[in-house]
């Protein structure tokens, strides 16, 4: 009873902790009410900031044109994620016999990256070019720290926000910083094709062109003129329309039983064979195996979380405007970078998982010996603790293409055809009153939810 | 087992009690409190104060009290944040026109700014305030120098270790002229340490 007690009380605490419930956002934002789901956030926000929630929160104020707020949420996330850096001992060895859900959300290196690029458009919407290129200095030094930090660092996000952070720096006449990110987004893109499969998009070989040639680098200039070609001209009075379209929603993690036979022969338990790190990882290579009942000792199920690919309808776009049509290039695969983070951690996932699951079924053992009924209540209070750790940012879209449209000076109307994986259109819409500023950039970005 | 689980259950109650109520204290303005190692007010006004010292410590207001028989008027325009990080620039300037006022030497006039906001007043008082009150357009104080300047950081860091580098410049330009008449540097380091593991 003395060994059981304390298990039961951790259990009893962790019972009851609610949180806001992602279908009310997805309504929201899918009906055109980004406002609503930003106060349903606010309203539902967990009494110490706390990620990814900041995440949500700063995504939907950014589509509900709160850009303050916005960036402050965001902001606010950014500084957790720093400051998860340091692990909490008691945390990890609660949730060695807890759940993973107890462990502090440091968030994902991509989705850290990621956040610079809605906190710069929050700046560049507000009118403050000067906070936008803050945002893009962070996260080139962020994008440096990764590197630095893991040799075998995949790189995802990377490539775009260089490519972004090129664009913005080019926008503010900071051209030996713009060249600089969009020799950056050249290397990391390529670094992080092997997996994610996105191309370079061909906008960065014409912006290295003109850059190296506006900055006189003539080695530079020359070797990208005959990689890339001549990039085509602005014509005079003419800006450019820099659009972002974002569709879908990233694929959600999802809880997967798993079970894993325990054999008779291992007498796991018995004795001195207690050692639960060393038999997990013996379970750990018996995922999938069958075997006859005469031989089970006991099943063990765990929950581990999963991501399965939930590609938008919408997966391609054009623009049209005055006469003339541009499409869109892929340049992040979020969905992809989702799936294969948490594939890279699966293995060591499952392991801790298991090591917890055989704690758990240790202890039912021990007090099913004592009483039957109190080795229920602990096998109950186990499978209730006992979830998998499925927290990311949810909102963030599936994909975000780029499309470049020079336009003459003025107010447009925009028409977006959305293609579908065939380039077939699939749906229309237009955005009025579109500005354009000649020679400069103007940047816009939209996103669908289908 | 028992003292194991035990300890664990001590340690997951601290760890909650970590989430309960919320704590305000007062502490004087001029208490140094390096909270996330951030640019903070205490850089802000220590960096003013030290350039603007450094400033009227040199040649430039001797040369111009010999030559004019009066205190320079001096404008603070843009500090331009170049930095990682959103510094409120504007509270460093009205630290660089406090630590001005403070010194007595020169006479800061509002900023750009400002001075619409007190034309629209003036212009408001021509109508509207008792005709011996008004004040009167055209009596500004035109400015003989302007303090421009830029934040710049370098930031290294490893593991839980970062190393921070501020650095400030500012230039006091005569706006006749466009002679620089005083280039000013502060620099500030600083050292944040993440710890791998608390309790």
């Amino acid at each position: 009873m003395k060994t059981i007690l304390p298990f039961l009380v951790i259990a009893f605490l962790m019972v009851g902790c609610a949180s806001y419930n992602f279908e009310e956002v997805e309504i929201d934002l899918e009906a055109g009410n980004p406002e609503n789901a930003y106060n349903y956030l606010k309203k539902n926000s967990p009494k110490k900031p706390d990620i990814p929630f900041q995440y949500e929160l700063g995504l939907t104020a950014h589509y509900a044109d709160l850009f303050s707020e916005s960036s402050k949420a965001l902001e606010e996330a950014e500084m957790i994620a720093e400051d998860r850096f340091t692990k909490s001992l008691s945390k990890e060895a609660l949730s060695l016999v807890t759940t993973d859900n107890i462990r502090p959300y440091p968030g994902t290196k991509y989705e850290r990256l990621i956040s610079h690029y809605y906190s710069t458009l929050n700046y560049i919407y507000d009118g403050n070019l000067d906070g936008a290129l803050v945002e893009c200095r962070r996260v080139t030094n962020l994008i440096q720290y990764f590197k630095g930090e893991d040799e075998e660092y995949n790189y995802f996000g990377t490539g775009f926000l260089a490519h972004f952070t090129g664009l913005v720096f080019e926008s503010a006449g900071e051209w030996n910083n713009a060249l600089i990110s969009f020799k950056q987004a050249e290397q990391y893109y390529k670094n992080a094709a092997k997996i994610t499969g996105v191309p370079i998009p061909g906008d960065i070989g014409h912006s290295l062109v003109r850059l190296s040639r506006k900055l006189n680098f003539t080695d530079d200039y020359d070797r990208y003129l005959n990689q890339y070609g001549e990039p085509p001209s602005l014509p005079e009075n003419y800006g450019e329309l820099i659009f972002f379209y974002e569709t879908g929603y990233v694929p959600r993690k999802r809880e997967e039983s798993l079970t894993f036979p325990i054999l008779k022969v291992d007498k796991f338990g018995e004795e001195d064979n207690d050692d639960s790190v060393k038999f997990a990882r013996t379970l750990r290579s018996r995922e999938g195996m069958v075997v006859e009942e005469v031989e089970l000792e006991y099943l063990l199920r765990i929950a581990i979380p999963i991501i399965r690919s939930n590609r938008p309808v919408y997966n391609g776009i054009q623009l049209s405007a005055g006469g003339k049509t541009a499409s869109g290039v892929l340049v992040e695969d979020i969905e992809t970078m989702a799936i294969e983070t948490l594939n890279a951690q699966r293995g060591i996932i499952i392991l801790r998982t298991l090591v917890r699951a055989l704690g758990k079924y240790l202890l039912t053992r021990s007090a099913k010996k004592q009483n039957k009924i109190l080795g229920a209540v602990v096998n109950l209070a186990g499978a209730i603790i006992e979830s998998a750790d499925i927290r990311s940012w949810q909102t963030l879209p599936n994909q975000i293409h780029l499309v470049r449209m020079p336009l003459p000076e003025g107010s447009h109307k925009i028409k977006l055809s959305f293609l579908d994986s065939n380039r077939q259109v699939k749906g229309n819409m237009s955005i009025n009153d579109v500005k354009i500023t000649s020679n400069r950039m103007n940047f816009l970005n939209f996103r669908t939810y289908d | 087992m028992y003292k194991v689980l035990t300890c664990i259950l001590l340690i997951g109650i601290v760890a909650f009690a970590g989430c309960s109520g919320k704590q305000v204290t007062r502490i004087d303005s001029d208490t140094v409190v390096d909270l996330s190692g951030r640019w903070n007010d205490t850089d802000s006004r220590l960096v003013a104060e030290t350039m603007i010292s450094d400033c009227l410590a040199h040649v430039w207001l001797t040369n111009h009290m010999t030559s004019a028989s009066a205190k320079p008027i001096v404008i603070v325009g843009a500090i331009r944040n170049k930095s990682m990080e959103h510094i409120a620039t504007q509270t460093f300037v009205s630290d660089i026109e406090r630590a001005f006022i403070n010194s007595g030497k020169v006479r800061p006039v509002s900023s750009k700014d400002e001075r619409n906001e007190i034309r629209e007043e003036r212009a408001d008082q021509s109508e509207n305030a008792a005709i011996e009150t008004i004040k009167r357009m055209g009596r500004e104080l035109g400015a003989d120098y302007m303090m421009t300047g830029e934040i710049n950081t370098i930031e290294d860091r490893e593991g839980g270790k970062q190393i921070v580098f501020y650095q400030t410049d500012l230039t006091l330009t005569n706006i006749e002229s466009n002679e620089k008449v005083w280039i000013g540097q502060k620099e500030i380091k600083k050292f944040i340490g993440r710890g791998k593991f608390k309790m």
